[in-house]
């Protein structure tokens, strides 16, 4: 048999590595924008589009799925070829990927700004995003799939197990936590409420982080470190049995996003122990990784890219470790809701995928314009500019984190708080909240850096569009090799590989989120909570679209600092109606669950037109929109009847006569307001009174059973 | 897998971190807060890591330095190996790099190779542990039920916080309640009511009392009664539906009495932007006994 010879297509790598640069660059100014509002209040600008609430998804999906997701489809493109010995399957597929995925970008750019969101961590996008975020989804995994087919290499590398398993267990997650009736073609109610939500929401969430940020840059790592230290990978068997692991361990690993919450307690132990196994199969891989580089650490002194590789390794171990212990429940109830949470994050997303990424665009792109990279010099500035503006953004977070809880948590003698004002704990931490800006901004002049390098290196060299191997075709009849490892078997069969893999992630799923869903008894019912009216459910419209959800949790747990500064702990049964769930996952202001009937309409009133002015050095932003707007009736009556399909038990009267009863709630408060208020300018029709509505609504359902 | 002495030392670590989830709530938040613990945690990790490159690049060094000038790193080398490195050996049993040709595979992937190393033996018996940890942790609190799951911690936590309170306030000085509350006109009293009144009321009724959202306190009309007690009740228990909050469950009673007497020292005062007169006219406090009440 004769070799052959085929050509890589390298220009959708390099599309992909460039859409990587830019839009990594604009998400991490967007969080910067934010990190900053947090200091300087007034940089919210009174404007809208440019709140914290809004700018915090933006950042979120801008840096996980934009940054990230980029630079992992220029690594899959460009290695998947290599290790297969095939060009791509499809161009066309790779055109309609690369243009469908920056399409959606863009479409996140413009409708997160405008306050159009599910309110889910990382899957804020709404329903037609979604959609088109699985046709590209798809066509990426069908592209990847007709490539393995097309091989000429018999097995499977370790790279291409994770590559296989991100793509299944992505598809599914997606699919599932983004369940939605329509009510219009901006606006969707999730299937799942309340618990079974906030269950399935944890249950992506958490597996974003491991099959999006974890699984797909542990191929990338598995390609791209032995290759630019040229050296063999350290242990063949501990990949197959991290892979596996890993895979199977991850999934079941949600339910520690919420320890303490109204979430079942057999799921809350559930995720704690999950967790703890998971930190030899994700330590697994960094064995790996950082093994592979025995006998290259003279190299590693030499190139800033094994720099990268090797800070981007360590700080995946030590965000594997800090993970784990964060799910014991002693340590969560410390650090929950804390800043704590954003260092460990950003451990993750600065260290690991940030680092993996720029290592990775150091060694790729010279190759892909055969020159050399324009200056090791400005590589290695970037390398340690880089480093420094992690411990900067980390240090002061993890500082903020220890003391906002330790307030939190301090009783006086008498069993008082004495921190009984939520924001004197807050204008504590306001200085590191400063020096964390300080260490993002040089995390992006480390950027800026690279970019120049980048822009210099691209005009010195010329672009291999096509670039030229040859290799021997696979042929008909397999010979298995003698004494070969068990594990060859599946190594050699893509489609088993990814049947398993899916057979492998749906067994936690399953077993966890089916039981919540269908056993009456993780749900008690409370008789006396009842569907939000149609006012209220307007104003958490307006709740969910502002943000709210980003700095303020809707979750009293069962600690006595918490029962003392808000009030019950909330109970499962209180979340029934509750689409989609608003839980929260970080206090940057105080919890919301038991505000209803805590402040009068018009503290609500001056509160939202200027929080300064009720609760001085407060840095919530204004929201003085919400004061002109009309509300929009225009869906009022199709989200009751979504609602009543969701099984919410709202009556036929109801629903046909909402204009009324909307009206008579809204007088009432403005009534209130105007009595409360001289002089004010306030139309039963503002938005304000809707979401005065549903915030005075809060948690006062079981007072009456009381 | 071959057997190891030290072994013991790596479970004593790993169990002792798991133990934690097994202490009382109380006392892991004290080790875990105490800044102490964190410090000595923190420069230990540091040490260690210091102590492992260290030592493993005098290892590096040594064998790059005999390779150079041509020495075989024999038996005797290997003799004078310290322990802390022939434990390292054991516990990853990892092929030195000379020898990695044996136990390279014949997997070539775009060149890049496989080595065939063992699982190392602390990883693999970590995550052994790891697991039992997961049974023991599940059978703990949910077959056995021995472990207080999260509303018992909390109903004990709350009883015992409930004995504490009782046990001081046995000797606090601080019981009045809205009867027995007295006007207090010690300057001490007054200047710490201040401080109070600009930290949580000034927001609402202006820091010199003359109002805002909520109504001017300087003049002589009160809408819930200017008597001390009236005030005080007033501030305990606020006027939920007119926007005033309560401030028992935030303050202790001897602190709202500090505020009273503070609001009440006001009167006369001239503030800058004075709201008009709400309420019925009260002319007590100024000539009357401290212990006046409104009826």
């Amino acid at each position: 048999m004769n070799t052959e010879t085929f050509y890589y297509d390298n220009r959708w790598a390099k599309n992909f590595l460039i859409a990587t640069m830019v839009w990594g660059l604009i998400a991490l100014l967007i969080g910067l924008t934010a990190a900053l509002q947090l200091v300087f209040p007034e940089l919210n600008a009174n404007t809208s589009w440019l709140t914290f609430g809004r700018l915090r998804a933006l950042h979120t999906n801008g840096a996980i799925f934009a940054f990230v997701g980029n630079s992992i489809f220029a690594g899959v493109y460009y290695s998947l070829q290599r290790l297969l010995k095939t060009r791509i399957a499809s161009d066309a597929l790779s055109k309609f990927h690369f243009w469908g995925w920056q399409l959606i970008i863009l479409s996140a750019v413009i409708t997160l700004p405008m306050g159009l969101t599910s309110s889910k961590e990382y899957a804020e996008l709404e329903w037609p995003i979604d959609i088109a975020i699985a046709i590209v989804w798809v066509a990426f995994g069908v592209n990847m799939f007709w490539t393995i087919l097309k091989r000429r290499e018999r097995h499977l590398y370790v790279a291409i197990w994770f590559f296989i398993a991100t793509f299944v267990t992505v598809a599914l997650l997606h699919i599932v936590n983004n369940l939605a009736i329509p009510v219009s073609f901006t606006k969707s109610y999730p299937v799942f409420a309340g618990v079974q939500d906030a269950l399935v929401q944890w249950w992506y969430g958490h597996n974003a982080v491991a099959f999006f940020l974890t699984t797909p840059v542990l191929g990338l790592m598995y390609y791209f470190v032995p290759k630019a230290a040229n050296r063999p990978v350290y242990s063949y068997r501990l990949s197959i049995v991290h892979f596996w692991a890993l895979i199977f361990l991850y999934i079941w690993a949600g339910p520690h996003h919420l320890l303490y919450t109204a979430l079942p307690e057999w799921a809350q132990s559930l995720g704690t122990v999950f967790s703890i196994m998971l930190i030899f199969p994700s330590w697994g891989g960094m064995l790996n990784g950082l093994l592979t580089l025995r006998g290259a650490w003279d190299k590693v002194r030499e190139s800033a890219v094994l720099k990268f590789f090797v800070v981007a390794i360590t700080c995946y171990g030590m965000a594997t470790l800090e993970g784990p212990l964060l799910s014991l429940k002693s340590i969560n109830a410390i650090a929950h809701y804390t800043d704590w949470i954003p260092a460990h994050v950003h451990i993750g997303t600065l260290g690991w995928n940030g680092f993996m990424i720029f290592g990775m665009i150091y060694w790729l792109l010279p190759r892909m314009y055969n020159t050399s990279l324009f200056s090791q010099k400005m590589a290695n500035t970037h390398f340690w500019i880089g480093t420094v503006g992690i411990i900067f953004w980390a240090l002061p977070m993890y500082v903020a984190g220890f003391t906002q809880s330790l307030m939190w948590k301090e009783f006086n003698p008498d069993g008082t708080l004495v921190y009984a004002n939520f924001l004197e704990t807050v204008t504590q931490i306001v200085p590191m909240y400063a020096l964390r800006a300080v260490g993002g901004s040089l995390y992006i002049i480390g950027m800026l850096v690279m970019g120049v390098n980048v822009f210099r290196t691209i005009k010195s060299g010329n672009f291999i569009k096509e670039e030229e191997d040859s290799a021997m075709p696979l042929t008909k009849v397999f010979k298995k090799a003698k004494g070969e490892y068990w594990h060859r078997w599946i190594e050699r069969r893509p489609v088993q590989l990814m049947v398993w893999s899916l057979v492998v992630v749906l067994l936690g799923g399953i077993l966890e989120i089916v039981p919540t869903l269908m056993v009456k008894s993780n749900i008690p019912t409370i008789a006396s909570v009842k569907p939000y009216t149609v006012l209220e459910l307007e104003g958490r419209d307006i709740y969910i679209r502002e943000g709210c959800n980003a700095c303020h949790s809707q979750m009293v747990r069962p600690f006595r600092s918490e029962t003392a500064r808000y009030g019950e702990y909330s109970k499962a049964g209180e979340f029934v109606y509750d689409h989609p769930f608003l839980w929260g996952s970080k206090r940057t202001g105080p919890d919301l669950h038991r505000v209803g009937g805590k402040y009068s309409h018009s503290w609500h009133y001056n509160h939202m037109l200027d929080p300064q002015s009720m609760s001085p050095g407060s840095i919530m932003p204004r929201y003085p929109w919400l004061f002109g707007n009309p509300l929009n009736t225009i869906h009022s009556q199709e989200k009751l009847n979504v609602m009543v399909k969701l099984g919410v038990p709202y009556s036929q009267d109801y629903i046909d006569n909402w204009e009324h009863y909307m009206d008579l709630q809204a007088q009432a408060i403005t009534d209130d307001l105007r009595e409360q208020i001289e002089e004010v300018d306030v139309e039963k029709s503002d938005e304000i009174v809707a979401l005065i509505a549903y915030l005075q609504r809060l948690g006062i359902d079981i007072k009456a059973e009381n | 897998m071959k057997t190891n002495n030290y072994y013991w030392l790596f479970f004593a670590l790993v169990a002792g971190v798991f133990s934690l989830a097994y202490f009382d709530g109380d006392q892991i938040t004290a080790v875990f807060t105490s800044q102490t613990t964190w410090l000595v945690a923190i420069i230990a990790f540091f040490l260690f890591l210091a102590f492992s490159a260290v030592s493993s690049a005098s290892n590096a060094i040594k064998h790059y330095v005999a390779k150079k000038e041509g020495r075989d790193i024999g038996a005797e080398d290997l003799a004078t190996e310290t322990w802390w490195e022939k434990t390292w050996q054991k516990l990853q049993d990892s092929k030195p790099i000379e020898e990695e040709t044996d136990i390279a595979l014949d997997h070539n992937y775009d060149g890049i190779v496989e080595l065939d190393n063992n699982l190392p033996p602390w990883w693999l018996w970590g995550f052994y542990l790891s697991m039992v940890f997961a049974v023991v942790y599940l059978v703990h609190f949910h077959v056995l039920q021995t472990g207080d799951l999260q509303i018992e911690e909390y109903e004990k936590t709350m009883a015992e916080a409930e004995l504490q309170k009782a046990e001081y306030l046995k000797t606090a000085a601080n019981l009045v309640d809205e009867n027995t509350v007295t006007l207090l006109t010690d300057e001490a009293s007054i200047k710490a009511g201040k401080k109070l009144f600009a930290l949580n009321c000034a927001v609402c009724h202006a820091a010199d009392g003359g109002g805002g959202v909520g109504p001017n306190l300087v003049d002589d009309y009160w809408i819930h009664g200017g008597s001390v007690n009236d005030v005080f009740k007033t501030i305990k228990y606020g006027v939920p539906e007119k926007g005033m909050i309560s401030w028992k469950d935030q303050m202790n009673p001897s602190k709202m009495q500090q505020m009273t007497a503070y609001i009440l020292s006001l009167k006369g005062t001239v503030p800058v932007k004075p709201k008009e007169p709400q309420g019925e006219l009260y002319q007590g406090n100024a000539a009357a006994s401290p212990n006046d009440s409104a009826q």
